[in-house]
């Protein structure tokens, strides 16, 4: 079976039920582990009450003004929906685990709870006015692989990965910014790296596992291999094989 | 690399899942509530331009809402219907990614085409995403077209179907859509005539005067051990090419002990022709008399009925040699043959065979099954396709004459092109003229489109509702894959509606067909078991595409109807012939020219001809000779209806008395890669019938032809003949095969030599087989591999210059004979992923390399295109990128722009699209190896056999290509590679290939006593020398 349930950063499903009905109230008792283990992070609520502002308004502002990161055509706040609300990232990005791409969440999914709440917000104001006109928001990208990498979410994230490790505290971004370089060197370091426990099979150990032909004696491959048959292959957590990514 | 996808999910409407669709896999799902859809997409007007040209940059758009059973970036596999591929309706599994289909593959279960797809099915997608079908409601404005609303033109249709003299033109179809035609004709007091180009007319003449019976029967080539085709196209264009390439590839099962004798009689060998161990060049026309007198031979040696004795007594070998234009004794060997073959079928002309005399050769074909004993065995009546009739070439007449007479009021052509189709003599696009009001319901801007007043353009059929009677029992069912790219809605729909514009109180039972179709539904689930009620049993069957009934469909007991005994055969005489008589014949890419607006079948290599993007005039060498033409020369081509100017094409596979010319080009609209292509034999095909059934006579046409003195071009793929004996396609004789086999000992637990070209420590070694015995060469594997990897059209100029992009290309070789004459062998050609490649170690910037699975690599990120790896590779299957393609730089031709909207929206996300400088070649479809990667390793096990289907060994209609890993010794590709008929491709070279070839076996006797190959013994799959050479 696979790690696919270990996606959320800390929150259950039972909490964000609540935290949709009724956020508000609410936030003191969600308060997520993560926000509370390291002080250095300054939470849209910390500030709001600072502004006095409502946090709502505060994380509006915070994303508005965050200076890395592009400018969202809504101020969306991933930082207060995650810390404040405890959501978990699975909650709108709904499928990544067997999907090549993180789904971006259906505009319907974002009405779901603010047919409801924040209508005096002008950021939601707007994001029903484009419901109502049946148009989609047109999100700045952020993450952009370049077209020759056929990168693929689903065996990431079912070998246990979390969605942080690659996209970083995005419980601490009020707008998102790139925070992985998304160089090959940085993906070689996972790849190249020992296996872990959390991986459910790698190359290397499904060669162990299965019988396979062996290779007659003295039997050698002649084709040019990019680095020394018998030594690598499989051995490392993730395939280091170009074509792994590049076809 | 150039922007592919817009976003992750860049439909943003929500509604290009299709409410009501149900996709085959993820099941207990509770249908879609359609209305919900509905609110949202009318909401949204603005929304609707998100499905549009991506130009939105770096956005991420989503979906406004999720439709059910879709993720982005996921595939989601839908079961459909196809039937305006060619002569059979074909079962889909439609790949549709973010609501846009992207690949079609078979649906397995389908009882024609068993998961198979023909090249035309594979192109299919091109014709949903052409970019000049028709967008919007248009009425003529003087020369051109101006937009009018829907409402404009469904209350002016209404307008026009009131009177009398309405006539509705549809192709034949079953199911729902039959009866609605039907039932609208009846509400209206209108006229529906079934018009298809290509259609069966003669046979069920035929079968009507021979056995009393107007049907078609099922033939069940793979129970012959003899098959006998007088011009049956059944391999590329006839009846079931999908179906019958199945049986056939059954019959021709060699290492199972079969090896059915094939033999093809007629003026020209199509592609189906070339796979025949022999070919009767028997005049045109005269196939009566080849079929007459073998009869005659079998007659003699099983007994019949005096009578038919009586009947057949005039047509010995020697009395019809004259006039057929072939030796007595061969026709008289294979009269032999027949008659001590265990179960012979004899299968009659299809289109190109259709002479004036068409109803004698059904006839006489018909009775050769009869006395052989098929009727009954393996030609079985009551066990075939429902097909509808279609009208005949004089009911076309009738109606062109009352179109002409002012008797039609009112002309709805709806999803056929008369105009195109039909005989410029016929005077069709003449008589159009006297109609007041045409109005055409196509989804392309062809030849009757142009020609209409007003053009409500319907969905494609991929966009559509849709079913079909396949047989006994059986029924396909197809839902819409996307919603309508453009302002379309389904021909069925605008019918509808017009009739109430006509009359409001028209009723079908239901508002639109969606419902109706469902109604009728219904109707069959009451009839049905009714396990499930209605709506479950609704979406199972959507499910699975249609209902299948496993039961063997039941034969109707025939018997020699009195019109047999009677008929009037003509009496052998001596005719020498004399003139030369056309032979116009429907190709497999373009058949009856619905595919020629699709890039993909353009650039296809014709199968035989090996020419793209163009006609051309077939001519047999020693004619070519005495008339001083040589290849590429521009002849013209004059008959009493008219002349037309092509290249010649010297083509050892036609009678030194014919003509021959492919049909389905020359088109003079219908988009920008049709318009102007190449020349329309039609143009100059005199309108005359076969008289007894009164189908159109494409064959048999008197020609004259004069050159020109003009040199052209015909851009033509395959650079030699023969492959110099250099075991690239090798052919050996059967009994020599069969030897073969018989000394042939293979370890069944020992992989194959070449599963040790990859690292030890892998468990995968990927490989392929080809077996050339089966390969017919239609080029399936060249449109599906196109489909799903991305390959671009490049223009006839550039494959001139050697530039094509095609991966895997079926080449076609001659091989002599010992009586002179030549068979031929389709030899698929692709990247060999050698063990040891010649390509890799010339790379200067490790661009190509060897994978650990064996896979010969290639970075296109690394790849600073120096083409050395292209001029060492031996098998020349590289492909380097000119051109970010398809495009023009040079700016000549603007045909090739860039991928046009909505030709884009075909593209698969999972394999980039390469750009300039970039070298590229077949990858082993390395996205599919990946996919099954990662399902496998999220299961914690190896991929099994069966789980990585490259996408050329998916829609081969015959599983001449086998793909697996190699390093499982069971896999069923390792247990081909073993077997005795394996080779490499130039294995001299020690390339060790991970494609293993399968012999050709042909009944024919080779050149050099040796059948053709000359390297008996030679185990080339276990090839020691190979070693040396490390």
């Amino acid at each position: 079976m696979t790690n696919a349930k270990r996606l959320t950063t800390g929150a259950t499903l039972g909490v964000l039920a609540l935290a949709v009905g009724g956020w508000m109230l609410l936030k003191a008792g969600a308060e997520p582990a993560v926000a509370q283990e390291d002080p250095a992070v300054q939470t849209a609520a910390t500030a709001a009450q600072e502004a006095e502002q409502t946090p709502a308004e505060a994380a509006i502002a915070a994303a508005e003004n965050a200076d890395r990161g592009p400018a969202q055509p809504i101020p969306f706040n991933h930082a207060f929906h995650v810390t404040e609300l405890s959501m978990s990232c699975a909650y709108c990005h709904t499928g990544t685990e067997r999907s090549k791409v993180a789904v971006m969440p259906a505009l319907s999914l974002c009405i779901g709870c603010h047919r409801v709440v924040g209508g005096a917000l002008a950021p939601i104001q707007e994001l029903r006015a484009y419901w109502a006109r049946g148009e989609p928001v047109p999100w700045e990208r952020v993450y952009k692989v370049p077209e020759f990498v056929q990168f693929y979410h689903e065996p990431h994230m079912r070998n246990g990965l979390e969605c942080e490790e690659c996209h970083g505290p995005v419980e601490e971004m009020d707008r998102i910014y790139q925070w992985s370089s998304l160089r090959m060197g940085w993906c070689l370091e996972c790849h190249r790296g020992e296996p872990e426990e959390t991986d459910v099979a790698t190359d290397y150990m499904l060669s162990q596992e299965y019988q396979h032909a062996p290779t007659p004696e003295g039997r050698q491959p002649t084709g040019l291999y990019p680095y020394a048959i018998s030594e690598e292959y499989g051995a490392s957590r993730a395939p280091i094989d170009c074509l792994a990514c590049h076809y | 690399m150039h922007e592919r996808e817009m976003t992750e999910s860049s439909c943003a409407s929500g509604t290009c899942g299709c409410g009501g669709a149900e996709p085959v896999a993820e099941p207990g799902t509770s249908r879609r509530d359609f209305l919900k859809v509905i609110g949202v997409a009318g909401a949204g007007v603005a929304a609707t331009a998100a499905c549009g040209p991506p130009d939105a940059g770096d956005k991420l758009i989503s979906y406004l809402v999720t439709p059910e059973n879709t993720t982005p970036g996921v595939n989601t596999t839908y079961a459909t219907l196809l039937t305006g591929a060619g002569p059979e309706p074909l079962g889909l599994h439609a790949w549709v990614r973010d609501g846009r289909p992207i690949k079609l593959e078979g649906n397995p279960s389908f009882p024609t085409n068993r998961g198979k797809l023909t090249a035309l099915a594979q192109s299919a997608l091109q014709d949903l995403y052409d970019p000049d079908r028709v967008q919007q409601p248009l009425r003529r404005a003087g020369d051109g077209f101006q937009p009018v609303s829907w409402e404009e033109a469904i209350a002016n249709a209404g307008g026009a179907v009131g009177g009398a003299g309405v006539v509705l033109l549809t192709p034949p179809v079953t199911g729902s859509r039959a009866q609605l035609y039907t039932e609208w004709a009846a509400a209206l007091r209108a006229e529906h005539v079934q018009y298809e180009p290509f259609n069966y007319v003669v046979q069920r003449r035929a079968n009507e005067i021979t056995f009393g019976v107007r049907d078609i029967p099922a033939y069940d080539v793979d129970g012959a051990d003899f098959i006998l085709s007088f011009g049956a196209e059944f391999l590329e264009t006839w009846l079931a090419p999908t179906d019958l390439s199945r049986r056939y590839a059954a019959a021709r099962a060699f290492e199972t002990g079969r090896q059915a004798e094939f033999v093809f009689v007629g003026p020209r060998l199509s592609l189906t022709g070339t796979n025949a161990d022999d070919w009767i060049p028997a005049r045109a026309g005269t196939e009566t008399l080849v079929a007459l007198a073998i009869a005659r031979a079998v007659a003699e040696r099983r007994g019949v009925a005096p009578r038919l004795t009586a009947l057949l007594a005039p047509y010995s070998p020697d009395a019809v040699a004259d006039q057929v234009g072939v030796p007595a004794e061969r026709i008289q060997a294979l009269a032999e043959k027949v008659a001590g073959a265990r179960a012979p079928i004899a299968l009659p002309p299809g289109v190109a065979g259709q002479g004036q005399a068409a109803t004698d050769a059904h006839v006489a074909v018909a009775l050769l099954n009869w006395v052989a004993g098929a009727v009954g065995q393996t030609v079985r009546f009551g066990a075939g396709a429902r097909r509808a009739e279609s009208a005949s070439f004089t009911e076309m007449e009738r109606l062109i004459s009352a179109m002409r007479s002012g008797g039609v009021s009112t002309l709805i052509v709806a999803g056929v092109n008369p105009v195109y189709s039909l005989p410029a003599a016929s005077g069709f696009a003449d008589a159009l003229g006297q109609v007041t009001t045409v109005i055409s319901l196509g989804s392309h801007m062809d030849e009757t489109t142009q020609a209409a007043g007003w053009v409500l353009p319907a969905n494609h059929e991929l966009e559509s509702w849709s079913d079909a009677e396949i047989g006994a029992g059986a029924r396909g069912l197809g839902q819409p894959l996307i919603s309508p790219l453009f302002d379309t809605r389904q021909a069925e729909d605008i019918l509808m509606q017009v009739a109430v514009a006509a009359s409001p109180g028209t009723d079908f039972g239901a508002p639109d067909f969606a419902s109706y179709l469902q109604n009728r539904w219904r109707e069959l689930h009451r009839a049905g078991d009714r396990v499930l009620g209605f709506e479950s049993w609704w979406v199972e069957r959507m499910k699975a595409g249609g209902i299948y009934d496993r039961s063997p469909a039941p034969t109707t007991p025939v018997s020699l109807a009195a019109g047999a005994f009677a008929y009037d055969f003509p009496t052998p005489g001596q005719d020498g012939g004399g003139s030369l008589s056309l032979v116009a014949y429907p190709t497999l890419q373009f058949y009856d020219g619905r595919g020629a607006n699709r890039p993909w079948m353009q650039e296809m290599p014709d199968p035989v001809v090996k020419a793209v993007w163009n006609s051309w005039v077939e001519l047999h060498p020693d004619a070519a000779t005495a008339r001083g033409l040589a290849h590429g020369d521009i002849v013209e081509v004059r008959s009493e209806s008219g002349s037309i100017r092509a290249p010649v094409f010297v083509y050892r596979g036609i009678r030194e008395d014919c003509v021959g010319m492919p049909l389905g080009q020359g088109h003079t609209a219908y988009g920008r890669f049709a318009a102007g292509r190449g020349v329309n034999p039609l143009e100059i095909l005199p309108a005359r019938t076969d008289a007894t059934s009164g189908a159109l006579a494409f064959g048999g046409a008197a020609v004259e032809l004069t050159a020109t003195g003009e040199r052209g071009q015909l851009v033509n793929t395959q650079g030699s003949d023969s492959d110099h004996d250099r075991h690239i396609a090798t052919m050996i004789g059967v009994d020599l095969a069969r030897a073969e086999l018989r000394e042939h000992h293979a370890d069944p637990d020992q992989a194959v030599d070449a599963a040790f070209d990859s690292d030890p420590n892998s468990p995968y070694r990927w490989g392929m087989t080809i077996d050339l015995n089966l390969c017919t060469g239609c080029g399936a594997c060249t449109a599906a591999c196109a489909a799903e990897n991305n390959i671009p059209w490049v223009g006839e100029k550039r494959v001139q210059q050697g530039r094509e992009m095609s991966w895997i290309s079926v080449a076609r070789y001659y091989k002599e004979t010992a009586d002179g004459g030549f068979r031929t062998l389709h030899a698929p050609m692709l990247c060999q992923h050698c063990g040891d490649a010649p390509c890799e170690p010339v790379c200067p910037v490790y661009a190509t390399y060897h994978n650990p699975e064996g896979l010969n690599a290639q970075v296109y990120n690394r790849c600073v295109g120096t083409r050395y790896c292209a001029n060492n590779c031996p098998y020349k299957v590289r492909r380097f990128n000119w051109y970010t393609y398809p495009m023009g730089e040079d700016g000549e031709d603007r045909t090739f722009g860039e991928w046009p909207y909505p030709l884009n929206l075909q593209l698969n996300p999972d394999v980039t699209v390469r750009s300039k400088g970039v070298m590229e070649k077949c990858t082993f479809c390395v996205q599919r190896i990946s996919r099954a990667k990662f399902l496998a390793k999220d299961q914690g096990r190896q991929v099994g056999d069966g789980e990585v289907v490259s996408a050329c060994m998916q829609t081969c209609p015959t599983e001449a290509i086998v793909f697996g890993n190699l390093k499982d010794p069971a896999s069923r590709v390792s247990q081909l590679a073993r077997g005795a008929r394996g080779y490499h491709a130039l294995d001299e070279l020690s390339t060790r290939p991970a494609v293993t070839y399968l012999k050709g076996v042909t009944h024919a006797e080779l050149e050099n006593g040796s059948h053709g190959g000359g390297h008996e013994g030679e185990e080339s799959h276990d090839s020691e020398n190979a070693e040396s050479h490390a």
